[in-house]
């Protein structure tokens, strides 16, 4: 692995993929609540669990990563500086966390029977409740989806990662491995409840439109780093160079097998199929389909991490001096 | 080729100049080093230099580096970084048609640092002279700032980020040279204020990035 980018270990690459299907997965969750009519579920209940998970998970893995991780749980200090995309976004994942935590307790039965208890003013409100705090999640969870792209966006010195396209794609990735995650829960727990059939159907369609998206910018990205004039600066070349260890260097077999093939071609026919199939009852393509866009998912993060090489821009300096 | 040969002669004659100079010279370096030592413990915490005014860089001609070390080993010392850890200093090798250039490259102290910005912490800040100085009991040590820069300057120890601070010690004590220029014998790194580098090599070249490195090659 050398050559490759090895500063940021793997922790950082599995919070961007964690922070991201659980944000999709509560976005994911949302949709089925409320395309179901607001009925209570236990796998929407299950999958608003899981994406809280995910983001704690997420957040406990970019902890161990620092150097002083005691430090930075005091998050009034070490994440006070706002031109920081990564303050804004371990505040964004923070306030997810609470909201994911609320709506999972508004949808959990035994809570609210606990709650309201001894004022049912409260039990009334509770549908209300889990209707607000299911839109400001899903705001919450889009802008968590899209900041896992826009901080490695923020880092001038990569040039694979300093492109509005990196976002794009974290972001259509993060609510396709979210659908996915619904999904795998939803098989889990078909013999307890079905999902509904207009909502499968639903979900899939989101699968087909969302793998199609993911595969053109994808594409865009990797084409763009490829196509960019090499000869003309430093920058371009080291560009250059993080397409070729994706498309066809160190990185490739992983790329094309596990990104390629089993994240984004696995779940598009899985998704065909199941449309095909229909019926209230998860497919075990669907669980094929959705387990192959978790594991793309992440590999997705942990190839784009480490193909993120830094450019030297004394270089075009220097090759000006040497005439 | 015409042209490069002049370049090597010059070259060559400096390294035979250097080989003696570092040889006879070493017992004076140490010894005027130690004298130093003495006069830094006794001012400690007296700011006995005026602050540079306006802000400083560095100017680095590599015509003139031979790789001799002692800007790296000069940093080494005064800043304490033990044989185990990569300097804050290093000298970069570049080459082109056989030809090899070396530069000296430390922090670039830009004037719009991307360290700064991404730090999460509010760590990094600048001082007034312009030099780029972290806060080590702030640093959480996230490694966002080795991202965001666009030279990879920030290095990691076991307590925070590392970097070059012009040998400020953080910042409390401005006005000093940093020991890497002082230790240059062959005029290959000069350090002041942007204004006066500027003045004293006009042709110098800034490296062209989004944050403006106070950082001349010439």
């Amino acid at each position: 692995m050398e050559g490759l980018q090895n500063v940021w270990g793997w922790q950082p690459a599995l919070y961007l993929f964690l922070g991201g299907v659980g944000a999709g997965a509560f976005i994911a969750a949302m949709v089925a609540y409320f395309k179901n009519g607001q009925k209570k579920s236990s796998t929407v209940f299950a999958s608003v669990c899981a994406a809280a998970v995910c983001l704690v998970v997420g957040l406990l893995l970019l902890l161990s990563e620092l150097i002083t991780p005691a430090r930075g749980l005091m998050m009034w200090q070490s994440f006070s500086n706002f031109s920081s995309w990564m303050t804004i976004g371990a505040w964004v994942v923070f306030a997810a966390v609470i909201v994911f935590v609320l709506e999972a307790l508004c949808l959990w039965d035994r809570a609210v029977a606990f709650v309201s208890k001894g004022n049912s003013s409260f039990g009334e409100a509770v549908p209300a409740m889990a209707r607000v705090l299911g839109i400001v999640g899903c705001v919450l969870a889009f802008c968590v989806a899209a900041y896992t792209g826009i901080l490695l966006m923020s880092a001038p010195g990569v040039p694979l990662w300093n492109t509005i396209l990196l976002p794009c794609l974290f972001t259509v990735s993060a609510l396709d491995t979210g659908i996915a995650l619904v999904e795998v829960i939803t098989f889990v727990n078909r013999k307890k409840e079905g999902m509904g059939e207009a909502t499968v159907l639903l979900l899939n369609r989101g699968v087909v439109a969302l793998v199609v998206v993911e595969l053109v910018v994808l594409a865009a990205l990797l084409i763009s780093m490829a196509m960019a004039p090499a000869g003309e600066s430093h920058t371009a070349a080291v560009a250059a160079q993080s397409a070729a260890l994706i498309f066809q260097g160190e990185l490739a077999p992983w790329f094309w097998i596990l990104v390629v093939a089993l994240g984004l071609a696995v779940p598009l026919v899985a998704s065909f199929v199941t449309l095909r199939a229909s019926g209230e009852k998860p497919h075990i393509v669907g669980l094929a389909g959705a387990m192959g866009a978790l594991i793309g998912g992440c590999a997705l993060r942990f190839i784009i991490m480490l193909a993120g090489l830094h450019a030297d821009p004394v270089i075009d300096t220097i090759v000006q001096l040497m005439g | 080729m015409s042209n490069s040969m002049p370049a090597i002669d010059r070259r060559s004659a400096l390294k035979i100049i250097a080989a003696a100079s570092l040889t006879a010279g070493s017992a004076c370096i140490f010894v005027t080093g130690s004298a130093h030592a003495e006069e830094e413990t006794e001012e400690t915490g007296v700011k006995k230099n005026a602050p540079f005014s306006g802000r400083v860089g560095f100017l680095v001609k590599p015509e003139n580096c031979l790789n001799c070390q002692a800007c790296v080993e000069a940093c080494r010392k005064f800043n304490k970084t033990s044989k185990d850890r990569p300097a804050r200093r290093k000298i970069a090798k570049y080459e082109k048609d056989g030809e090899a250039l070396y530069v000296s490259m430390s922090c670039m102290h830009c004037e719009e640092p991307s360290c700064m910005a991404v730090c999460p912490a509010g760590a990094i800040s600048k001082a007034e002279d312009g030099v780029v100085i972290v806060d080590k009991d702030r640093c959480i040590g996230c490694k966002y700032c080795y991202q965001a820069c666009p030279f990879g300057v920030p290095q990691y120890n076991s307590v925070a980020m590392d970097k070059c601070d012009c040998c400020t010690l953080g910042g409390t004590r401005p006005g000093n040279m940093p020991r890497c220029a002082e230790a240059c014998k062959f005029g290959a790194l000069h350090f002041g204020t942007v204004e006066e580098l500027l003045a004293q090599c006009p042709e110098a070249k800034v490296i062209e990035t989004s944050t403006k490195p106070s950082f001349y090659l010439a």
